[in-house]
């Protein structure tokens, strides 16, 4: 006997082994006809995944995200079987979900024109048509690697090799084509509907540039055609808009590669700069904001003290003089607690809010680098305040209402807001409330 | 980091806050920092693309590392609490969020260059410059683009900068003593004195719009 919880608290016990389809179905033939995949104890299974133990089972359809994620990594494997079908010599590599899509890179002789995307496109949907099931089977690892061997997908027999351990892998068919996954996948082919494929890029293998180029194939899936639509008008939206292409025209700032990240602004840019932070400083100072100006260089021992060495030194620059070891600071918060730290102080004097438009650099991946969005280096209009626990709310208060003005002030009046509270540790907690865990960091 | 009865207290006076504040706010569950609680302030652009810039992120660890202390009024020395709050986040970041929400046409106040004052010939260069000074005293980023260039040209060469307003002096204003003035829209906006278009341009700047 098998007890299923559902998220509703509900449960349904089976006498025999149940698949996660046939509890969808057990409740209704529209939820068996809308699942997409199943999340038992919080971990995504196929609807074909058999339940053997008692557990939660939350079905999941394309109303969840998880639903359109599991189309979109879907669709990576149609992409592949398409293209597989296509151009036969063309090697599979990976295909992971990304932001809006997936993608799939293949090894070919040559790149992918717009002409191979349309067919592609199109012989996707065909396979969609074909209403193929998606099933899932466990190999041993050499057994996966001599299946790749045999079909040529030498690519795919690095990847498994490369893989630590000893695990079993799963496989993926639909009809002839069959992927190395990790899954979740939809039931079958039929229910990857609206898709497009967006563009052809290059990428080294595994990302280095020693390696063989790729071709990598761009695509976008959604639940349905309005969603689609809305999204490729966002995009060409969004490419009128470019800040890059913008900054060019109205001769506001560049970059160049001698400063990865890192802007030249132009005089009209700056004269831009000059009005955000001359209003931004009128505000603090109305606000009971003192602003000051702290050092770029530290010494590495406060970044140590700070515990940024620890955590962040990856992120960050760093120097040495007169063999001392320096970093560029990635955050001004350790500069601003020295100059707190002048001289004592007194309960009278808090809240002390200290501001600084705060020049920090942080050496972000290359790849990561974005126009202005996103650089290595940037200056914030960071603040910190120094309160007791008693002035906290009346802080965040003023704050809130503070930063509602200024965006509202630039001509953003629609708001979200996310807060994040104590991390779910619970045995961290749970020792931390023993008193036994003075764990720092 | 933090005592338990820390982060209650924290956590409830962010909620009290939120509420007081009138902000609908999500949960973000299990994202939350080591050190403290935090609340991220996400703005929505014209074309519904959300970008987060503001975060208040209060901090019960680096206090206490680097010393950081205050004496109480029981003369008892206490560990402040730290707020790290940015409402832009970045600069660089939030102008490009400002070039792409309003595709470069900047509101007036944030606008580089804010009026062009265009000849028509060269018989007005004079009078155009004047207008530029007298703009410039004013508090205003003005520019005189005095080229010996077709007015159509000039006209739709600062139009594709988006620059907010555009003067253009032929001999009728000069003998008038006004100013004819357009939008980078194109849209004619009538002739007035230079005063009056000043008056029009600075209540434009403070209202933000």
């Amino acid at each position: 006997m098998t007890v299923v919880r559902l998220p509703d608290g509900s449960e349904r016990i089976f006498d025999q082994p149940v698949s996660v389809l046939d509890v969808a179905s057990a409740i209704g033939p529209g939820l068996a006809r809308a699942a997409i995949a199943g999340k038992i104890n919080g971990k995504l299974v196929d609807v074909y995944s058999s339940i053997d133990a008692d557990c939660d089972l939350a079905i999941i359809t394309e109303k969840e995200n998880e639903g359109l994620e599991i189309i979109r990594h879907s669709c990576a494997h149609l992409l592949a079987h398409a293209v597989k079908e296509l151009f036969p010599e063309a090697q599979v590599t990976i295909g992971p979900v990304i932001e809006d899509g997936f993608y799939y890179d293949f090894s070919y002789k040559r790149p992918f024109t717009p002409e191979d995307l349309a067919a592609i496109e199109k012989r996707m949907l065909e396979i969609s048509k074909r209403d193929l099931k998606i099933e899932r089977r466990i190999l041993e690892r050499t057994e996966a690697v001599d299946f790749f061997k045999q079909q040529g997908e030498l690519y795919k027999a690095q990847i498994i090799e490369s893989i630590p351990g000893n695990e079993d892998l799963s496989l993926y068919s639909q009809g002839n084509f069959t992927d190395l996954c990790r899954g979740p996948h939809v039931p079958a082919t039929s229910r990857l509907k609206v898709f497009k494929l967006m563009k052809v890029a290059g990428a080294y293998w595994r990302g280095d540039s020693n390696n063989e180029m790729l071709q990598r194939i761009y695509g976008t899936a959604w639940i349905n055609k309005e969603d689609q639509k809305n999204y490729l008008h966002r995009l060409e939206e969004a490419e009128k808009r470019d800040h890059r292409k913008l900054g060019k025209l109205l001769d506001l700032f560049h970059l160049q590669d001698e400063a990865p990240g890192m802007v030249f602004w132009h005089p009209k840019g700056w004269m831009l700069w000059q009005q955000i932070e001359q209003y931004m400083r009128n505000i603090l100072n109305n606000n009971g904001y003192q602003e000051i100006r702290t050092p770029a260089i530290l010494d590495r021992n406060l970044w140590i003290r700070s515990g940024h060495w620890e955590n962040f030194r990856e992120n960050m620059f760093s120097t040495q003089s007169d063999e001392r070891d320096f970093a560029i600071k990635p955050m001004n918060c350790p500069g601003h607690i020295q100059v707190f730290n002048q001289g004592l102080r007194s309960y009278r004097e808090l809240p002390i809010r200290l501001a600084e438009f705060g020049s920090c650099h942080r050496n972000e991946a290359s790849g990561a680098l974005h126009g202005i969005m996103r650089v290595r280096a940037f200056t914030q209009d960071d603040a910190h305040i120094f309160c007791t626990e008693d002035q906290i709310q009346t802080e965040v208060v003023t704050f809130i209402d503070l930063l509602k003005l200024v965006y509202a002030d630039f001509g953003f009046k629609d708001l979200q807001v996310k807060s994040s509270f104590r991390p779910d540790h619970r045995n961290v907690w749970g020792q931390k409330r023993n008193g036994t865990n003075p764990s720092q960091h | 980091m933090g005592t338990e009865a820390q982060w209650d207290k924290s956590e409830s006076a962010l909620k009290a806050a939120l509420s007081e504040a009138k902000l609908e706010w999500q949960l973000q569950p299990g994202e939350g920092a080591f050190y403290g609680p935090k609340i991220e302030f996400s703005l929505k652009d014209c074309i519904g693309r959300v970008w987060q810039c503001g975060t208040l992120q209060l901090d019960f660890s680096m206090p206490d590392r680097l010393g950081v202390e205050y004496v109480a009024e029981d003369n008892s020395r206490q560990i402040p609490v730290m707020l790290h709050r940015a409402i832009l986040g970045s600069l660089e970041r939030f102008i490009g969020i400002l070039i792409e929400n309003y595709a470069g046409a900047l509101p007036l106040w944030l606008s580089p260059i804010q009026v062009v004052i265009l000849n028509i010939s060269r018989g007005q260069a004079e009078y155009a410059q004047k207008i530029e000074s007298q703009l410039r005293e004013s508090g205003i980023r003005a520019s005189a683009d005095l080229r010996n260039e077709k007015i159509t040209y000039k006209i739709r060469e600062h139009s594709l900068q988006k620059i907010p307003y555009q003067i253009i002096v032929g001999d009728e204003e000069i003998k008038t003593n006004e100013v004819a003035v357009r939008n980078r829209a194109g849209e004619d906006q009538g002739k007035m004195s230079l005063q009056a278009f000043i008056e029009r341009l600075n209540s434009e700047i403070i209202s933000k719009n």
